[in-house]
């Protein structure tokens, strides 16, 4: 089922991070960029297919770092009240459960990287933490985008769930922070990830708008964060099984 | 025409060379010729049925065109059992998922193989040894193209290559929508508070499937193909009595295509490669269609030379002479070379009507270029007596306006199809029309430019005229006693013939009262035939047709209301209930399988929560953590994409078909079904939600429809034409109605006959009734422009007819003889339709000829019916008399 989300609190919480290491030296730099040792916010994910809004959903979400480990809760508010949990580990496969409005949490066993996440452009992998060591970076060149003058970098996984035969990350010069990520399968642009109104919130980037959208010009999912506040106390409990 | 002819007959090189390089221009055009006998060629475009079904089509994927196999073995629990299967399965997904840079580079490869001066077998083999599916492929390529051969010479690689090329478009095309087999169906399970979504095969992490293979594999593996109550008779085939898994079932759904047959001629090939491996029986909408392209193709190749064959033996028996033989065949086959090539051209793909078209060039190419030599060879002493030219000359001239006037209303005749609403008689009425004009041009031209070029003294045989005692003479045969038995019945007992006919016409318009109509494409098929005798294997996975059931639920997520899911499950428990078993309904699917599936596993599997939630928010929420692929990014997981719309709002339900034990369903029956099922829909299903019905079983119904009314009352408006043609030409308005006399009759003999003997009316034999017509009025117009000719030089009646029939009826026997033999070939065939087709031609053939050269003459000395031009001076006649354009003045 549904794997659990990591980083739909990293891409809200620093999608410089996400995306962290290029041609090497200037990936080094963007993941060197500040990471919150916690986060919650809240935010409105809208999906437009041909043209039109078709659906609006509104979720929370909490994350905590434990060390090199880290835990994610999203809430969804409307219209469902699915819950999804995940214990990310640095040394073991995560762990992920999800809860439905009726049922008891279920852990989910089984790999969904290349699957929609609540049915919208977002893939689970594209919500998940990328260790920088995952992939292979080369230098594509410089390129000026309308998020400003970018180093292009090209990024290819090593080993694992291969969702993406290439990924591009398109660095702001600037600052390091990722603000554009162009997604390729079986040789062919997919789809693309824009950040957009990317300020610095308790000393963090923050993109407080992404979309990710289809070449075509016929769907994109937006997510816009309400609310974000970083580095706050968040309840442990929050992130218990039991709890959901 | 007069001065055309002198054209001709002045430069005949030129003229024949212009001929040659048309037919040379357009025999190009043949190669490019391809069949589509889809149900969708016939149905008009326009039509809301078909419209609908294209929408829903365009929404749901392609409902109707699905393949269905049953494979099998000996012992299914055998490595090498699954190994093959696994094999099938991964070389087909190669038809689904396009993977252009391993293309690119496997053709790469191949190229560089292929540079030397020859490459054996082996060779190639081993060079793919790294490479199993692409290694498959090729041994396919090569055992079709090259059987055992060992070694590939430059012509050998070059075909290779271009046969890989070839396939490597038809990978790009990913046609292939969805496959689903044991092997690659995926389960959902909730055991233990865990929720997984797993492939009942998994897969390593190479991306290939780890199959069972010791007891204690299969036995897991039988396991989980149990745990989902909806896999059986899916993927897994049961024996009745022992309960026993005796076969997997394949089922591979295609995108909506116009090349339905070159995929469904590849996954045949590949899935039939795996023979001796495993048993394989493929079925549904595109095998079957495939299997009558097959046919057709092969009946075409195999009989049209036949059918000319007897034809050629058949002038040379009637005429005797070279001449007499090659002329009129080389106008048959020129005029087919150009309307097939024109075709071919216009991208006009062949279907079981238009096939009918060359058999339509034989028909009227030889009756044009028989006429022509028929009066060429009656004029040949006045020809002999003058200078050559000029007598051709005077001698074609007549006999080429009547040519022309019957080509001018076979020509209108056929053109007035274009206005039918099914999609393959409009298509067959514009290239018939088109063909009859080129063979009245190639009649025209070839014959007399030949003739003009070819020595007198080259005659010889039936037709060589004999001096004796200063009289001409001929031998006479039995065409002569034949034509004199007509002219005497004609003359003296015309009112005995005319009821004779009569009371022929009125049993055989018994029979028409009879016949069935029948658009269900299995007609076609002997029993003993593969498409037909495969049935029962397919019974097993419920059939291979069904009917869609859309649900709208009045509201967009309406689909997410328990409400609303529990009616769908209502409907399809209804539709498999005991005292329904005549819908024949096998199974009904609909999205409630994957909701109820999806609650049980949320609820520990327990067997009791197979149900529908009471929730809405819960069932909104298992759409959205259902794990499953949006190729398309439209909001539904792919294996939704058949189930419900982008809004879901309407759910569809697909009814799955099976079929009597021992036939299969006919239009009728389908009718039947349907309207048991709206009717029952109607009266139970709560407003707001509403139900259609769509899918192949509505569009056989629709098309059989279409070829009733639409092909009868075409019939009726080509027969109209022909009258007001007629009317005009002649300018009289009796003319035209004694002109319909005979076509009618032999249109009614041909139904009657079909009614009499069972053999249903489809979009085949339909296209009869349009090849009675081009004949009948040719036949028609031959006897009446003869009989006016004749009239008008002040012979009585009696000695009109005989006169007349002494011309154009030896004529109009030596074309009917030829044809009939001809076409009486057909009945060899393996294909019904062709035989029936062939039966049918030969059957008109008889009528037509009957009905010119007896019913005419009897009908005109009967009713004492003046054929004179009217006297009348009225405006009408001055503006619409179109005699005058053909020298009738």
């Amino acid at each position: 089922m549904k794997r659990m989300i990591i980083c739909v609190a990293s891409i809200i919480a620093g999608a410089g991070v996400l995306y962290a290491l290029t041609g090497r030296e200037i990936m080094e730099k963007s993941d060197a960029l500040p990471d919150p040792a916690s986060t919650e916010s809240r935010a409105v994910m809208k999906i437009y297919r041909n043209g039109a809004l078709k659906e609006t959903k509104e979720f929370q979400m909490y994350s905590k770092k434990y060390g090199q480990d880290s835990r994610v809760l999203i809430r969804f508010i409307r219209p469902t009240k699915i819950k999804f949990l995940t214990h990310s580990y640095k040394s073991r496969e995560d762990l992920q459960w999800l809860k439905t409005s009726s049922g008891k949490p279920k852990k989910i066993v089984g790999s969904d990287s290349g699957k929609p996440f609540v049915l919208s452009h977002f893939f689970y992998e594209d919500l998940k933490g990328r260790e920088i060591d995952d992939y292979n970076y080369t230098l594509r060149g410089e390129e000026s985008i309308p998020g400003g003058e970018c180093y292009k970098v090209e990024a290819a996984k090593k080993s694992g769930d291969k969702v993406y035969d290439r990924i591009e990350l398109f660095v702001r010069k600037s600052d390091y922070f990722v603000v554009r990520v162009n997604f390729y399968q079986k040789g062919k642009l997919l789809k693309f990830l824009t950040n957009y109104d990317i300020k610095s919130i308790d000393g963090i980037l923050t993109p407080l708008r992404m979309v990710m959208s289809l070449p075509d010009g016929k769907g994109k999912t937006e997510i816009t964060v309400t609310s974000v506040k970083h580095n706050i106390p968040v309840n442990d409990s929050l992130f218990n099984k039991g709890t959901l | 025409m007069d001065r055309y002819l002198r054209f001709v007959l002045k430069y005949p090189v030129p003229v024949l060379a212009a001929i040659i390089t048309i037919t040379i221009g357009l025999g190009f055009g043949i190669p490019r010729l391809k069949f589509d006998n889809s149900i969708e060629v016939m149905m008009p475009k326009e039509d809301r049925e078909y419209i609908y079904y294209k929408k829903i089509i365009e929404t749901y994927g392609n409902i109707g065109k699905f393949i269905v196999a049953n494979t099998t073995a000996d012992s299914v629990w055998t490595p090498r059992f699954f190994a093959a299967l696994d094999n099938m399965i991964t070389d087909l997904e190669e038809y689904k998922s396009f993977d252009a840079t391993r293309e690119q580079a496997r053709l790469k490869k191949l190229d560089a193989l292929l540079a030397g001066k020859e490459v054996t077998r082996k060779q190639i083999l081993g060079r793919f040894s790294d490479d199993p599916p692409f290694q498959r492929t090729l041994a396919r390529a090569m055992d079709r193209l090259f059987g055992n051969a060992d070694t590939l010479g430059q012509w050998g690689m070059r075909s290779l290559r271009r046969d890989m090329a070839r396939s490597y478009r038809l990978k790009k095309k990913e046609l292939i929508d969805v496959i689903l087999s044991p092997l690659t169906a995926k389960d959902i399970s909730g055991k233990d508070d865990t929720l997984s979504a797993v492939d009942l095969v998994e897969k390593d992490d190479d991306d290939r499937r780890i199959l069972p293979k010791s007891d204690k594999d299969f036995a897991a593996f039988e396991k989980k193909l149990r745990h989902n109550p909806s896999f059986k008779a899916a993927l897994y085939a049961e024996d009745p009595a022992t309960g026993k898994i005796t076969g997997f079932g394949l089922h591979l759904r295609l995108k909506d295509t116009k090349d339905m047959g070159e995929i469904s001629d590849e996954i045949w090939r590949l899935l039939k490669s795996y023979d001796g491996q495993l048993s394989v029986t493929p079925h549904g909408i595109p095998i079957v269609t495939k299997f009558m392209n097959d046919y057709m193709m092969h009946d075409l190749k195999t009989f049209l030379p036949l059918v000319l064959l007897v034809v050629i033996i058949v002038f040379f028996l009637n005429f005797r002479t070279p001449r007499g033989v090659l002329l009129p065949f080389a106008t048959l086959v020129i005029a087919d070379i150009w309307i097939m090539g024109l075709m071919g051209f216009l991208n006009i793909k062949l279907n079981m009507i238009s096939t009918s078209l060359p058999t339509l060039m034989v028909a009227v190419g030889s009756s044009y270029s028989i006429h022509i030599l028929n009066q060429y060879y009656i004029d040949l002493t006045t020809i002999m007596k003058i200078e050559k030219r000029e007598g051709l000359r005077r001698s074609i001239a007549h006999i080429s306006v009547t040519v022309l006037l019957a080509g001018i209303t076979t020509f209108f005749g056929f053109l007035s199809l274009a206005t039918n609403q099914v999609t393959g008689i409009r298509e067959w009425g514009i290239t018939s029309a088109i063909g009859v004009l080129f063979a009245v041009v190639i009649a025209t031209s070839l014959i007399p430019a030949m003739l003009a070029l070819l020595p007198q003294s080259a005659l010889s045989g039936r037709f060589i005229l004999t001096r004796t005692g200063g009289k001409d003479s001929r031998r006479e045969t039995w065409i002569d006693r034949a034509v004199r038995l007509f002219s005497k019945l004609a003359v003296n007992h015309s009112r005995a013939v005319v009821a004779v006919f009569a009371a022929i016409a009125v049993i055989s318009l018994i029979g028409v009262s009879m016949i069935k109509v029948e658009t269900s494409v299995l007609t076609y098929f002997k029993k003993d035939d593969y498409i037909r005798s495969s049935i029962p294997e397919i019974r097993k996975y419920g059939g291979a047709m069904g009917m869609n059931i859309l649900v709208d639920s009045g509201q967009r997520d309406g689909i997410k209301d328990p409400a609303f899911l529990r009616e769908l499950d209502r409907i399809s428990e209804w539709l498999r209930l005991e005292k329904n078993r005549d819908l024949y309904v096998s199974r009904a699917d609909s999205i409630t399988n994957i909701v109820k599936t999806m609650n049980r596993a949320m609820h520990n599997d327990d067997p009791a929560y197979y149900r529908i939630p009471d929730s809405a928010t819960t069932i909104r929420e298992y759409f959205e953590i259902f794990s499953g692929n949006d190729s398309d990014f439209d909001g539904r997981i792919d294996e939704f994409e058949s189930l419900l719309d982008e809004d879901y709002r309407t759910a569809m339900i697909f009814a799955k078909m099976t079929s009597p034990m021992d036939n299969f369903l006919y239009t009728s029956d389908l009718q039947v079904i349907l309207d048991k099922v709206e009717s029952h829909l109607r009266k139970t299903v709560p407003k707001p939600y509403s139900t259609r019905i769509t899918g192949d079983p509505r569009i056989i119904i629709a098309l059989s429809s279409y070829v009733v009314k639409g092909q009868l009352l075409s019939l009726l408006f080509s027969l109209m034409v022909v009258l007001i043609i007629v009317i005009l030409l002649f300018k009289n308005w009796k003319a035209g109605l004694v002109s319909v006399i005979p076509i009618g009759f032999a249109v009614t003999v041909s139904f009657g006959i079909m009614g009499w003997f069972g053999i249903r009316l489809d979009s085949a034999t339909a296209i009869i009734a349009g090849i009675t017509i081009g004949i009948g009025i040719d036949d028609t117009i031959h006897f009446l422009n003869t009989f006016r000719h004749f009239r008008e030089r002040r012979l009585s009646v009696d000695e009109t007819i005989r006169k007349t029939l002494s011309i154009s009826g030896k004529a109009i026997i030596y074309t009917s003889l030829a044809l009939v033999m001809g076409f009486s070939i057909l009945v060899l065939s393996n294909f019904k339709p062709i035989i029936l087709f062939g039966m049918l031609v030969s059957i008109t053939m008889t009528a037509t000829t009957l009905g010119a050269l007896l019913i005419l003459p009897s009908v005109i000395k009967a009713t004492g019916v003046s054929l004179e031009k009217s006297k009348s001076k009225s405006k009408f006649w001055k503006y619409f008399y179109i005699g005058r354009f053909f020298n009738f003045d």
